[in-house]
């Protein structure tokens, strides 16, 4: 016993902690940092070089962004005079309770830089989200980093802008659409992370004015909804746009249903989906079905259609008057619904396709909804925490 | 299940007896009972593990022994014992884990490593995340013994960067 101590002693007198954090393996280290929350990794940033220098890996971004994907959560931003509000809840709610009520995760404002007529944002991307101007700004809200992007045009028109990522060159890039009320007036590509961001017009074989904001990224492909110009032989048809962030080449899915038209695109499984709310009123709860549409073949363009019937008690889940709308799918499939406007109280709805039940999620911004009453929310689904900066 | 038992020795000379169920939780030691095929009466030297950390990685082992055992039960055990199950586990694992400290922590994970216990491995590094959860870089490099290598004016700049998170 005496000598078994006096062996403990010993030896915790010869390994001090110094050694111990020498000798920790760069891979051990990595382990750890991986369970930090992203306002902690902005913290070790300041601990070392060589704890700045492995926060900054690509291969511990790309570590952190899959841990993260497998507890996505929703983001939510709004307008708040001339900044831009982000906040998260989880996305996975406790399956055991019907109804709950979460206070958001506040992650930080951005300046809103120049807008539009309204201020828009796209679907995030691998965490990023871009403002849809004609000058627009980068965010990222996991690391506080964003990016003004030169203006793309001084003449008098509109511009959408799409973020995209090509996940084989891992590179950003946003496709800028102009065009005024009559016609598309060309289309110009920036790639982020290069040190001098420029835009460079490109060609697109059939000119498209983009409809409101509904797109996503799958697997380095961008899909939007657009209109055919006018002058165009039907100018009431419409198609899903398909932009190759590496290739830089157009794809149509032209001639799509009109209901196709008023969805939201999505992320089916790896495949494009859509969501079309049915014809809703204003309140959005005047419909009990919603249309999923299932990109079966591009080529041939086409689509699987299934209609779920929301049960009867959906429409009490949020008082009335709360307009709702369809924000997409999340990763166990279920349909998420969420407030069009800010409000103290926001409701989300969680509709399970295969159990065909709804449950609601409250969520309470307090104060800040007083500040900027009525601000339209931008609710996205499948969000991921990207600690990767942008900026040398 | 095999209960066998095999020896092992720490760095320090100390000798512990344990189940192979539980010491093959180790990738290296069962890889060693695949290979070597382990003499019974010798005890299997580890030399990169002193003996009273050794204990700790035998307490886990032996803990954990069960969850082999778990792949057949799945199917029967319904989700609230499952869910009864996964929490004793877990109760056990933050009441062992809060009886150590940070620098017998950090040898733990070592020692994990080196023997390629990978759930060990994993609830140690969540342990010391959360130490680090909330904490100001300098309470960091504390912990870490890391001395700052930034220039004030590197420092500086990283901090304004990073200057949300010290809100």
């Amino acid at each position: 016993m005496g000598k078994g101590q006096r062996q403990k002693d010993v030896l915790r007198s010869s390994i001090s902690p110094i050694e111990n954090a020498m000798m920790m393996p760069i891979d051990l280290l990595v382990e750890i940092l991986l369970r930090l929350s992203v306002v902690d990794i902005a913290r070790c940033r300041c601990v070392s070089k060589l704890w700045y220098s492995i926060l900054r890996r690509p291969d511990f971004t790309e570590l952190f962004l899959k841990l993260s994907s497998t507890k996505p959560r929703i983001l939510l931003a709004f307008e708040n005079n001339d900044k831009v509000m982000f906040y998260s809840v989880p996305q996975d709610r406790d399956p055991t309770l019907t109804t709950s009520h979460v206070v958001p995760y506040y992650h930080m404002s951005f300046p809103k830089g120049m807008t539009g007529y309204t201020f828009v944002i796209c679907t995030p991307v691998r965490g990023l989200v871009c403002s849809k101007t004609k000058k627009p700004m980068i965010y990222n809200p996991s690391t506080g980093e964003y990016i003004t992007l030169p203006i793309a045009t001084r003449k008098r028109v509109e511009m959408k802008t799409y973020l995209g990522y090509d996940p084989i060159d891992k590179i950003f890039k946003v496709l800028g659409v102009t065009y005024d009320d009559y016609a598309c007036r060309g289309l110009t590509l920036c790639s982020l992370g290069t040190k001098e961001v420029t835009w460079r017009n490109i060609e697109c074989a059939i000119p498209h004015i983009p409809l409101r904001p509904s797109e996503i990224c799958i697997n380095g492909v961008l899909y939007y909804l657009a209109k055919y110009v006018l002058g165009c032989e039907d100018p009431d048809k419409f198609m899903v746009v398909c932009f190759d962030i590496r290739s830089e080449k157009f794809k149509f899915l032209l001639d799509v249903d009109y209901e196709l038209s008023l969805s939201v695109l999505i992320d089916y499984q790896g495949t494009l989906g859509a969501l079309w709310p049915g014809p809703f009123d204003f309140d959005g709860r005047g419909t009990r079905i919603i249309k999923l549409w299932v990109l079966e073949d591009g080529d041939e363009m086409k689509w699987s259609e299934t209609v779920y019937k929301l049960p009867y008690y959906w429409r009490f889940l949020a008082p009335g008057g709360i307009r709702i709308n369809i924000v997409g799918m999340n990763a166990r499939g279920e349909i998420v619904l969420s407030s069009f406007h800010l409000r103290d109280t926001v409701y989300i709805i969680y509709y399970d396709v295969v159990k065909k039940t709804t449950t609601s999620v409250e969520i309470h911004f307090g104060k800040v909804a007083s500040e900027a009453p009525g601000s339209w929310l931008y609710t996205f689904v499948n969000h991921v925490a990207n600690v990767e900066l942008l900026m040398g | 299940m095999s209960s066998n038992m095999i020896m092992l020795k720490s760095s320090d000379g100390a000798s512990f007896e344990i189940e192979e169920a539980a010491a093959r939780k180790s990738k290296i030691i069962a890889n060693m009972i695949e290979v070597e095929c382990v003499d019974e009466d010798k005890a299997i030297p580890l030399q990169n593990v002193t003996g009273n950390i050794l204990a700790l990685v035998i307490e886990y082992c032996n803990k954990h022994i069960v969850d082999d055992d778990d792949d057949v039960a799945t199917e029967e055990a319904s989700e609230e014992e499952e869910e009864a199950k996964k929490k004793k586990v877990d109760d056990w694992e933050a009441e062992f884990m809060n009886s150590m400290s940070l620098e017998t922590m950090f040898e733990l994970l070592l020692a994990a490593n080196y023997l390629n216990i990978k759930s060990l491995i994993d609830l140690v590094c969540q342990t010391i995340a959360n130490n680090i959860k909330d904490k100001t870089p300098e309470e960091v490099r504390k912990i870490f013994s890391i001395e700052n290598d930034f220039t004030p004016e590197e420092e500086e700049e990283i901090r304004k960067e990073n200057a949300w998170a010290f809100g």
